[in-house]
């Protein structure tokens, strides 16, 4: 949540405050807080929405909330994918297709990356804006044995918020079939690790009689969100819409004051005088 | 012909991915069969006697731990065939005993019931019975009463291999059994990656090798070749992700006090507690008159516990179920007894795997309670054992992560996430198999003795 990129000149924070809303440019400081946050009303995103707009609460604290964007900022994508056993025939086929949908989709300044899992997670594309070589490792996944889906999606989380130069934003998009056998990581552990990172998690799960609590605790806590499917048919428009939700979220920032430097931040984030629905993440996590 | 033990080796490899439950129960529902009977040849059907007769000859025939093709002797069989197979057995060893014996009783459950022969059959399996029973009857060294314990002990032996071979070729090699009798059903419930995916009944080759055991004399708890028997072949099951509590219940019944008996059992608990377990009885659809036994997580971890610290007394060079023990106390909240616990057995593990494993334990306990730094050296020497295992590195990337380390995140899990699946070795992703790693030596050792004493 809190940049902890190397501490840029503060008169690039100037410049920032400077800058007019439609070409953002955010402030790496340390003490820098974003919230990725979506608004919709109806179910439709809210667009149109200023600084002042934003009612941002830090532990219950009021904040001024500097710089808002919306759809400027570019993105990491991280697909990731349960390759297990049961992700055989058909599934793989849609799944590829979503994948590649949303690699499609994707603009010159966004990258990609790709995680598979079953027992092994694996990194099969590091971020990279060369979606073709995302498409290419897509077409070499084979399914097999068990799935690892807390250890998968911790590797995503990862891999989303470290490449490319400035300030960009993380989505995670893991789809899964079933609940987790194998993991070594803890759903508690992935969980804590969740609240430093400024990734968003949306969870795209095909409904079976397993629960899948661990990844709607994740997408919950990360201002994501589900996607429960009944069937992979029509997963391609699951991903593209995941994809253009999270491109209409607001990206806020403000710089906390009136709070504990250290330890867990409960958020609080609403819209002035408008009866709209907000999602944004819980809280963040600051200091070592 | 392959021998078991080379084709296990093949199997576990595949089944390290796929667990599947197996829970015998035996009881007497009805239920839809998996499979169909095969359709009898035109010619006569034999009289029990002699379906009696072709079931010893070829359990004399078959060579232990191979598949011969006296395991073929059940293809014509149809299922009620089993059902008299256990009630003459259980006559034959009577005769073995007594050939002037000619009223017969069959217990099953509380329930006793005469058996009725023809003449016929009665001559049959007279004869059969004399058979055994004078097998080593020249040997005069031999006391008369030793000499027919041992004749009578030998065929129950040597029935109870020929069961288990069965058994073994039929999980092994995928051969599904012909249509299982009503009483010698035996329901599996198949979780490919924690995913109920229906139940299979076949014919409870187990079960059956069990009650044969059960008859050998003067009491199977003080039978070298029963508790090897039981030993092996829990190594056997648990190794290839079978839980069947009813085989551990009957060993441990015999041999309560047996240190790697009770090891076993525990694992099958530990197995048992496990998440996917636990919400696939909550959700299979299971017939109501078929009971899987499986308790809560809380009560199996109990009893887990409970077994191993049996083992752990009985046996405190047992490190294995001291590692185990450490896990299971973690899992019930104990985390101060179990540190206690890995720390020593973190130095006694000799065997990579179990090194592997205790550092992981011990270095989550650890990291629990908040030393970071220790834990950081836990997990990288588990790592420098298996170089290519990404739990370590997941581990310790975990913890920069949650130190904001994040390009130390990144870096920690890199070099191994890049590495193809095929390429990493892991020993926790066969944790709940690893136990019966060494079953195909096992079981060939308890094989190998007994042919050597058939030899004498």
């Amino acid at each position: 949540m809190t940049l902890r990129m190397a501490a840029t000149a503060a008169a690039l924070s100037c410049a920032t405050l400077a800058a007019s809303p439609q070409t953002p440019t955010f402030s790496s400081r340390l003490e820098a807080v974003r919230v990725d946050v979506l608004v919709t009303e109806d179910g439709r995103p809210v667009r149109g929405l200023q600084p002042a707009d934003f009612d941002i609460r830090d532990e219950g604290v009021p904040q001024t909330v500097d710089l808002v964007s919306f759809e400027q900022i570019p993105l990491n994508v991280v697909l990731a994918f349960d390759v297990s056993d049961s992700v055989s025939g058909d599934r793989l086929e849609h799944l590829r297709a979503a994948g590649r949908a949303v690699l499609a989709r994707l603009a010159a300044s966004d990258q990609a990356g790709l995680v598979s899992f079953n027992n092994a997670v694996e990194v099969r594309a590091n971020l990279t804006a060369r979606a073709k070589d995302v498409m290419a490792a897509l077409d070499v996944v084979h399914p097999f044995g068990e799935t690892a889906l807390v250890d998968g999606s911790y590797t995503a989380m990862v891999l989303a918020q470290s490449g490319g130069n400035g300030v960009r934003r993380g989505l995670v998009i893991v789809f899964t079939d079933g609940a987790d056998t194998i993991s070594w990581l803890t759903p508690e552990r992935v969980l804590d690790a969740s609240r430093r990172s400024d990734a968003v998690v949306y969870g795209v799960i095909v409904r079976s009689r397993s629960k899948a609590s661990f990844l709607h605790e994740l997408s919950e806590r990360t201002g994501g969100g589900i996607v429960e499917i009944e069937s992979t048919k029509d997963l391609a428009d699951r991903f593209v819409a995941v994809l253009d939700e999270f491109r209409q979220r607001y990206l806020v920032s403000y710089t906390p004051r009136g709070v504990a430097s250290r330890g867990w931040h409960r958020l609080d984030v609403r819209i002035k005088g408008r009866k709209v629905t907000v999602k944004a993440r819980a809280g963040y996590l600051s200091g070592s | 012909m392959n021998t078991q033990a080379s084709r296990i080796v093949v199997r576990l490899l595949v089944l390290i991915v796929a667990a599947v439950v197996w829970l015998a129960t035996g009881r007497q529902v009805s239920l839809a069969q998996s499979t169909t009977a095969p359709s009898q040849p035109a010619a006569k059907r034999l009289s029990r006697s002699e379906r009696l007769r072709d079931w010893l000859e070829a359990v004399e025939r078959h060579e232990p731990g191979i598949v011969d093709q006296s395991i073929g002797v059940f293809d014509s069989w149809r299922p009620d065939d089993f059902q008299y197979l256990a009630i003459d057995l259980n006559t034959l060893v009577l005769l073995i005993e007594d050939p002037g014996l000619r009223t017969f009783f069959f217990k099953s459950g509380s329930r006793s019931r005469q058996i009725v022969y023809n003449g016929s059959d009665l001559k049959t399996m007279l004869a059969l019975a004399m058979t055994a029973r004078n097998r080593i009857g020249e040997d005069t060294t031999i006391p008369p009463e030793q000499r027919l314990q041992k004749n009578r002990n030998r065929v129950l032996e040597r029935a109870a291999i020929f069961h288990t071979d069965v058994a073994l070729d039929a999980l092994l090699g995928g051969r599904s059994n012909v249509r299982a009798p009503l009483g010698l059903q035996s329901f599996t419930l198949l979780l490919p990656d924690g995913r109920p995916q229906g139940m299979t009944v076949d014919v409870g080759h187990w079960e059956l090798a069990r009650s044969i055991l059960d008859k050998v004399s003067p009491a199977p708890a003080r039978h070298e070749f029963v508790r090897g028997w039981y030993i092996a072949t829990a190594a056997y099951l648990e190794g290839l992700g079978q839980l069947v509590p009813a085989h551990f219940d009957r060993g441990l019944h015999w041999f309560p006090d047996d240190a790697e008996l009770l090891f076993f059992a525990g694992c099958l608990h530990e197995s048992l507690a496990e998440t996917r377990i636990q919400e696939a009885m909550q959700s299979a659809a299971i017939p109501s008159d078929v009971k899987f036994d499986v308790s809560s997580r809380r009560a199996e971890l109990r009893a887990a516990e409970s077994l191993f610290r049996k083992a752990v007394n009985a046996r405190p060079d047992l490190v294995e179920a001291r590692i185990r023990l450490g896990r299971v106390l973690s899992l019930r909240g104990e985390h101060a007894e179990a540190e206690t616990l890995l720390r020593p057995a973190v130095e006694d593990a000799r065997d990579p795997p179990l090194a592997y494993l205790a550092h992981l334990f011990l270095a989550s306990e650890v990291e629990a309670r908040g030393d970071s730094g220790l834990a950081r050296d836990l997990y990288a020497k588990a790592a420098a054992l298996y170089p290519n295992a990404q739990s370590p590195r997941l581990a310790l990337s975990a913890l920069e992560a949650r130190a904001g380390n994040e390009a130390g995140a990144l870096r920690a899990m890199a070099g191994v996430l890049a590495l193809p699946g095929d390429q990493r070795i892991d020993p926790w992703w066969t944790y709940h198999q690893g136990q019966g790693r060494n079953a195909p030596l096992q079981l060939k050792a308890v094989y190998q003795s007994f042919l050597e004493e058939e030899r004498r």
